[in-house]
């Protein structure tokens, strides 16, 4: 369904330019939902804007292709990508934040994806953009408010509604549940699976936040310094992870039974603008080797679609 | 509940601009009485006036009464848009004020309204094109337009006006003419100058505002969804952007009233600033109270409108 092949993104920042992804190769099949994990800075929002096509000006697709059903959005005209853009590929922000137009009604938002891509008009396009919002548990008494009157919870719904009012194939979920309480968190996770199991749709759901993210997603794909660390079915990443970082990711888990410490990563992320050779954990990693250092990137452990960048694999 | 709301909003609006008038009121009475000179020797420019003359105009005018009392009779005489007689020209304020006005505003309505629209289709164009040559071309246009002295660009208007020949350059309409071309004509050039005087101000908002707007992420929520760039900019960006905008334009509406002292002085347009700039020169202390209450009570009012406005297209505002 969805393809990346050897993608590389970067940056043009006044400090020099920052790689923000590098060689980037990931295979999202229908109707699944592929989990994105990283710290802030490992490239995973940028993945998002690419594949709809919208990062800042100062960004630059290097090398490298996005597929959706076999066509490659890279060599689509503007106006043609503008019209897959929240027809077939919808996107989820943190609506928490600033995600909705202060001047403008809830409903009015909700619908105004049908109104772009011609799909209803004026009270027609209001009316099915009601039932959806209805749809995501929003009362009716909301529907004519104005986002400073929401909660992050509601507003959260409301942005969800927008982006599956036209029945996209594919949405994409950049940090849903960020900002918001954890009982919110939970009550958004589960609406957009059931969301995603109805609707068949393919979702890539972004985040920072591991344990959430293996709470909605049927595989996972690790990233660190703009580069994919490892990738697996969600009982692989959970139970058998194979590179140090996902294991370092684990243990950093708070746990409320409280029966271990939370071990941090030590140091700090690599920063875009200068990544070092070789393997890009290797200053934090406890495990690493002379020949980390020379890494260049090979596949250091494959099963099936479990996939690490590590040359040590073993030692986890 | 909105419209609940809305009301107590505009009630506290209301109730603060009736204070700011009365404030105003006492003030320009306070203002006037501290300024040097005598009103009396000045009424009657004779060195021969003699004590009792002197003391006959002081009763007559009421200045021999205590401070307080004519406050109060200022005060009453005021609210009832009586602001006495002029010292120099022996009729009552109001009669002179009320024409200064009307022309005032003939010139100024046009003038605020251009350099308004000017100014926000300048800034939405060079917003747009951020960083372009473009950009900085009208952004640098705009902001010299803005650092020319009102009176300089008005005289070099009126030389180029006199060189080239058949522009009017003084006054609002020929002798014994009233025709609306013959106006116009005599307004064309105090219009060009205020328009480009005041436009440069709405530009540099305009854009700096949408600049903001464009990078929030509402504006990258459109875009997802599908939006081109023409529903980006009028849909979303624009009506945000406009918003910083309404204040700027209300404290403009204002000051554009004294604004035009210096352009209605270079062009002799009957105006209320010309009347002010000749009441300045004969110590016509009625007149200049009457006029700059007239004045003060513009600033007053546009700012009423202003959140009166606000209040009405920003939804966050009438919930604070």
């Amino acid at each position: 369904m969805i393809s990346v092949n050897k993608l590389n993104v970067s940056y043009k920042t006044d400090s020099g330019v920052a790689r923000a992804i590098t060689d980037l190769d990931m295979d999202v099949h229908e109707g699944e939902t592929m989990g994105l994990v990283g710290e802030s800075g490992s490239g995973k929002s940028t993945l998002g804007l690419a594949m709809m096509r919208i990062l800042p000006k100062n960004a630059q697709i290097l090398s490298g292709s996005i597929q959706v059903d076999g066509t490659d959005l890279m060599s689509l005209s503007t106006g043609k990508m503008r019209r897959l853009r929240g027809e077939t590929i919808s996107m989820v922000f943190q609506g928490a934040m600033n995600s909705l137009n202060p001047l403008m009604t809830i409903e009015r938002q909700v619908s105004e994806p049908l109104i772009i891509h011609n799909m209803a008009q004026g009270e027609d396009a209001l009316e099915r953009g009601r039932e959806v919002l209805r749809k995501v548990g929003l009362k009716s008494a909301v529907w004519k408010q104005y986002p400073h009157q929401l909660s992050g919870g509601m507003k959260q719904r409301a942005v969800i509604a927008m982006a599956i009012i036209t029945n996209p194939k594919i949405l994409i979920a950049d940090e849903p549940t960020t900002g918001l309480d954890v009982v919110t968190q939970m009550a958004i996770v589960k609406l957009l699976k059931d969301t995603q199991r109805e609707r068949n749709i393919t979702m890539i759901f972004i985040s920072h936040d591991l344990p959430i993210v293996t709470k909605i997603a049927d595989r996972i794909s690790i990233m660190y310094g703009g580069r994919l660390m490892e990738s697996g079915t969600t009982s692989e990443i959970v139970r058998s992870p194979r590179h140090p970082y996902t294991t370092k990711l684990l243990a950093s888990v708070p746990d409320v039974r409280g029966d271990h410490l939370i071990s941090g990563i030590p140091g700090e992320p690599v920063s875009a603008l200068r990544l070092p050779a070789g393997c890009l954990f290797r200053e934090r990693c406890e495990n690493a080797l002379k020949e980390c250092s020379s890494y260049n990137y090979e596949i250091g452990y494959q099963e099936k679609d479990h996939v690490a960048f590590c040359i040590n694999t073993g030692a986890v | 509940m909105a419209a609940a709301s809305y009301s107590t909003y505009l009630a506290r609006r209301v109730i603060l601009t009736v204070v700011s008038v009365f404030i105003i009121i006492s003030f320009n009475f306070l203002l006037f009485r501290v300024l040097p000179g005598n009103p009396i020797t000045l009424l009657y420019r004779s060195p021969r006036l003699t004590f009792n003359q002197e003391k006959a105009l002081s009763i007559e005018f009421g200045l021999n009464r205590p401070e307080w009392v004519q406050y109060i009779l200022y005060v009453k005489n005021a609210l009832e848009g009586n602001f006495g007689i002029s010292y120099y020209y022996k009729v009552s304020v109001t009669s002179k004020i009320i024409p200064a006005l009307e022309n005032s505003l003939i010139l100024l309505i046009p003038a605020t309204i251009i350099s308004i629209l000017l100014g926000i289709y300048t800034g939405v164009f060079s917003a747009w094109r951020e960083n372009t040559k473009a950009d900085v071309a009208v952004l640098q246009t705009a902001m010299a337009f803005y650092a020319m002295p009102t009176f300089w660009l008005g005289g070099i208007f009126i030389l180029i006006a006199i060189y080239i020949g058949g522009i009017p350059v003084a006054g609002e309409y020929s002798v014994g003419s009233t025709s609306i071309i013959n106006l116009m004509e005599h307004m064309a050039l105090p219009l060009l100058t205020l328009v480009l005087v005041y436009y440069g101000q709405f530009t540099i908002m305009m854009r700096n505002s949408l600049r903001d707007v464009l990078s929030e992420d509402y504006i990258l929520t459109a875009y997802a969804k599908g939006a081109d760039s023409k529903r980006i900019l009028y849909s979303h960006a624009v009506p945000n952007a406009m918003l910083p905008m309404i204040s700027l334009i209300a404290i403009n509406l204002g000051l554009m009233v004294t604004g035009a002292i210096l352009v209605e002085t270079v062009f002799s347009w009957p105006g209320i600033g010309y009347l002010i700039y000749q009441s300045i020169g004969h110590l016509d202390y009625p007149m200049l109270q009457g006029a700059f209450i007239i004045v003060t009570f513009s600033v007053v009012l546009a700012n009423l409108l202003a959140d009166i406005i606000y209040g009405l297209v920003d939804p966050r505002i009438r919930y604070r």
